[in-house]
C-alpha cells in the first residue's frame, strides 16, 4: 500500500511541476507579445496557432486529435485576429520544457525559462521577423 | 564513378563514412599544418576510391573542406559549408559531402540544445533525394562534446540524445519506413545511457528488425581488443585512441546508427553489415599511435545495398 501512496504523490508532484512550468512558458510568451505590442503602439501581438495539414491521415485524425496538427509561433493584428504570419513552429514537451523553436535551418530545444527568453529574443531580432512586423503593421494601419 | 557498381552482376551499392579528421576542432582554422591536410587528403581518396558517396567529416574548417575539393577525389563531390554558430562560442564543425551525380540536397537543420541561456550543438539534419529517384536518405551527423568538458556522466548527454531521438520521431511519423542514419563522434560509448536509452540504439539487429522504432548500432563490435587470428585485422579495439587513457586506450566514440527501414530493405536501401566496420588503412594507424601526431580517429565506413 506505502508503494502506491508514494507512486501517487509521485504523479501528483509531477503534475504540479509540469502545471508550473507550462504557466511559466505561457508567462514568457505573453511577456514576448506584450514588449511587441509596445514597440508597435498597440498594433501587433504574437501567440500560439493551431493549423491542420490537409495530408494527414483522416483516421489517424479521428483516433488522435493531435495528427497532423502543428504548432506555429505567429504575429497577428490585434484589431483583426485573423490576420496573422508564422514566423517558426512550435513544439511543447506535455511536461512543459522542452520547447523546439524551429526556423528555416534552425531548430533548437530550450530546456528552462532563461533559454526560452534568449531564443525568443533572437527570433524578435531575425530579419525574417522584421519582415512580417513590418508587412502586418503596414497592413493594419491601412 | 563512386558508387559501387564493380560488376554488372553484383548488386550496386552505396557506401557511407564518417571521420573526425581532428584538422579543425569547433571549425576554427589554424591547428592544421599543410602537411595534416595532405594526409588527410589521402584517407578522402580512399574513402571515395571504396565507394563512399556519402561522407561526414568533423572538425573540420572551410579552408578544410577548400583543401579536400581541390587536392582529392573529394574534388567531384559537393560539400556542405561547416562552421555555422551554435552558440556564442560553438560552431557546428561538421559538414556533409556527397555525390550529386548520386544525391540532391534537399534540407539542411542545425539542432542544438539551450540550457540556461547557453547553447550546445546536438546534430546537423540532411535529407538527401536520390537522383534517380525513390526515397529520402536521412542523415544525421553529430560531435558531442568531450568528456573532458563534459563528464561522462552528465545528464546533459542523455538530453542530447533525447532531442535527437525526437528528431528521429518526428522522421518516423512522417513515414515509418524512413530511411535514417545516424553518424557521429558522441564522445560516449555504445553501451552509454545516452545511446542505448536516450536514442533506444540496439546491439540486437534480429531485435531491431522486429521492433520498428530502435535504431541498430553494428559498431557494438569494435569493443574487443582480441584477435581471432593474424590476419584479422578489423579495428574491433575501438576507433579512438587516447594516449592518456586510464584503463582503455581505446575507445568507440564513431558510431553508426540505422533506422528499421534500413535494416528491413523495404523501400530502396538495405544495411550491409559486413562492410560496415571501421576503416583501417595502415599508414594512418602509425599516425594515430604517434603522440606527435593530430590524428587520433580512425574513419567508419557502411555500405547500403539497393534492396
Amino acid at each position: 500500500m506505502k508503494e502506491f501512496e508514494d507512486a501517487f504523490q509521485f504523479g501528483m508532484n509531477a503534475a504540479r511541476a509540469a502545471e508550473f512550468k507550462r504557466r511559466e512558458i505561457s508567462g514568457v510568451l505573453r511577456e514576448f507579445s506584450d514588449s511587441l505590442t509596445l514597440s508597435t503602439n498597440g498594433a501587433l501581438g504574437v501567440d500560439l496557432r493551431t493549423e491542420i495539414n490537409r495530408k494527414s491521415n483522416a483516421l489517424m485524425a479521428l483516433l488522435d486529435p493531435t495528427e497532423g496538427r502543428k504548432q506555429w509561433l505567429a504575429v497577428s493584428i490585434k484589431e483583426e485576429p485573423s490576420k496573422y504570419e508564422t514566423v517558426a513552429e512550435w513544439r511543447q514537451s506535455a511536461e512543459g520544457y522542452p520547447c523546439t523553436v524551429i526556423t528555416a535551418g534552425e531548430e533548437v530545444a530550450c530546456y528552462d525559462k532563461v533559454s526560452l527568453q534568449a531564443e525568443l529574443a533572437r527570433i524578435a531580432a531575425s530579419p525574417q521577423m522584421g519582415a512580417v512586423i513590418m508587412r502586418l503593421w503596414g497592413s493594419s494601419e491601412a | 564513378m563512386t558508387a559501387v557498381d564493380e560488376d554488372a552482376d553484383e548488386i550496386p551499392a552505396i557506401g557511407v563514412a564518417w571521420w573526425n579528421t581532428a584538422l579543425s576542432p569547433n571549425a576554427g582554422s589554424g591547428r592544421a599544418a599543410k602537411t595534416d591536410r595532405t594526409r588527410a587528403s589521402a584517407v578522402m581518396d580512399e574513402l571515395v576510391d571504396s565507394g563512399c558517396g556519402v561522407i561526414g567529416l568533423c572538425e573540420v574548417s572551410k579552408v578544410d573542406i577548400d583543401y579536400f575539393l581541390a587536392n582529392s577525389l573529394l574534388g567531384s563531390f559537393a560539400c556542405t559549408d561547416p562552421g555555422s554558430a551554435a552558440g556564442p562560442r560553438s560552431n557546428f564543425d561538421t559538414c556533409l559531402a556527397y555525390d550529386p551525380g548520386i544525391f540532391t540536397l534537399v534540407e539542411e537543420v542545425d539542432l542544438t540544445s539551450s540550457f540556461g541561456g547557453s547553447r550546445f550543438r546536438v546534430a546537423q539534419r540532411f535529407e538527401l533525394q536520390p537522383v534517380e529517384g525513390g526515397k529520402s536518405l536521412h542523415v544525421l551527423l553529430s560531435h558531442w562534446p568531450s568528456r573532458l568538458h563534459m563528464g561522462a556522466n552528465d545528464s546533459r548527454r542523455v538530453l542530447y540524445a533525447g532531442q535527437l531521438r525526437e528528431t528521429v520521431n518526428a522522421l518516423l511519423t512522417d513515414d515509418p519506413a524512413a530511411q535514417i542514419i545516424l553518424m557521429g563522434d558522441y564522445n560516449d560509448e555504445p553501451f552509454s545511457e545516452s545511446m542505448c536509452v536516450g536514442l533506444r540504439a540496439s546491439r540486437d539487429r534480429a531485435r531491431s528488425e522486429s521492433k520498428a522504432d530502435l535504431l541498430y548500432n553494428p559498431f557494438w563490435r569494435h569493443l574487443s581488443s582480441y584477435r581471432r587470428d593474424p590476419a584479422h585485422s578489423c579495428a574491433d579495439e575501438g576507433t579512438y585512441y587516447y594516449h592518456s587513457g586510464d584503463t582503455t586506450r581505446w575507445h568507440t566514440f564513431d558510431q553508426m546508427m540505422f533506422s528499421h527501414g534500413l535494416l528491413t530493405g523495404s523501400d530502396g536501401l538495405v544495411l550491409d553489415e559486413e562492410s560496415t566496420r571501421a576503416h583501417v588503412a595502415p599508414w594512418l594507424e602509425k599516425l594515430l599511435l604517434d603522440r606527435n601526431s593530430l590524428f587520433d580517429h580512425r574513419p567508419i565506413v557502411g555500405r547500403l545495398l539497393r534492396a
